[in-house]
């Protein structure tokens, strides 16, 4: 899983800080025994998106975990970090 | 080419959110959102509509009682069913027997994972409906987050069925 490559789940959130916190305390159950080598892998916050990096294989569980949490949603999943900025960028610029 | 009988084709989307606030589509958009269950009233800009009532014969069961008597009713399509309360896997059979759609509320089940568990247990996929009352921007769910969700809580791939064929499902049942 190490060299596994990432996915970036981009995420909506009202309040970016606090969905950080809700999935830092709930990230475990994704993760499982991996979480003890394997870091929350936090990108970035872009005003109210949110960008964490996911091995592949766990992103299915990452989004359920997601599904769970009130105020935020994923809107895409991204290959590189470069291609979620990128978004992340667009998605900002939608909302002004 | 008048007379030639009408196809309606299903586009890609999801329908089972229940739309009560027009401001949250631009975020339903986002999230792969295309059709949408509203309320009357509600008027939408790019997310096609059913309309609750009129497009969509529904009525609703607060309790497994009502359900027996709603199940039998040739007028009724879509039952939305009280989400504390499972059914028998013997009245989902029937539902499934008579051509009927059971909506299920999503919102208090993220709650109360253990009850959504047991509606995992007795539902059928093919004629279950999730939605998600939509009452402001961000009470929007990403539907594909929903599904992974129910997948990984039932261990079963069919879980995705509802909702990629939420929106052909209530197209039946609005024709």
């Amino acid at each position: 899983m190490i060299n596994e490559p990432n996915r970036y789940l981009v995420i909506r959130a009202r309040d970016p800080l606090k969905c950080l916190e809700d999935v830092a305390s709930l990230y475990l159950a994704p993760l499982g025994l991996h979480a003890l080598y394997l870091p929350l892998n936090v990108v970035g916050v872009y005003d109210d998106v949110l960008i964490i990096g996911v091995p592949r294989r766990l992103v299915p569980k990452a989004r359920a975990l997601i599904a769970l949490l009130n105020d935020c949603h994923t809107v895409k999943v991204r290959g590189t970090i470069k291609a979620a900025r990128r978004t992340a960028m667009s998605m900002r610029r939608a909302r002004i | 080419m008048g007379s030639a009988a009408k196809v309606i084709e299903v586009r890609r989307g999801y329908v089972e959110w229940d739309l009560r606030d027009a401001s949250a589509e631009d975020f339903l958009w986002e999230v792969g959102v295309r059709a949408a269950l509203v309320r009357r009233g509600v008027v939408t800009r790019r997310i096609a509509a059913l309309v609750r009532g009129v497009d969509v014969p529904a009525a609703e069961a607060v309790s497994r009682s009502k359900f027996n008597v709603l199940v039998y009713k040739e007028s009724v399509k879509l039952i939305r069913v009280n989400p504390s309360q499972p059914l028998t896997r013997d009245q989902v059979k029937t539902a499934k027997k008579y051509g009927k759609v059971l909506e299920v509320p999503l919102r208090p089940l993220l709650r109360d994972l253990r009850t959504l568990a047991g509606w995992l247990e007795v539902l059928e996929p093919e004629i279950a409906v999730f939605s998600t009352p939509v009452d402001s921007p961000w009470s929007v769910k990403s539907p594909i987050d929903v599904e992974n969700l129910l997948v990984e809580l039932s261990g079963d791939p069919d879980w995705r069925t509802p909702i990629e064929r939420g929106l052909e499902l209530l197209v039946e049942a609005a024709l």
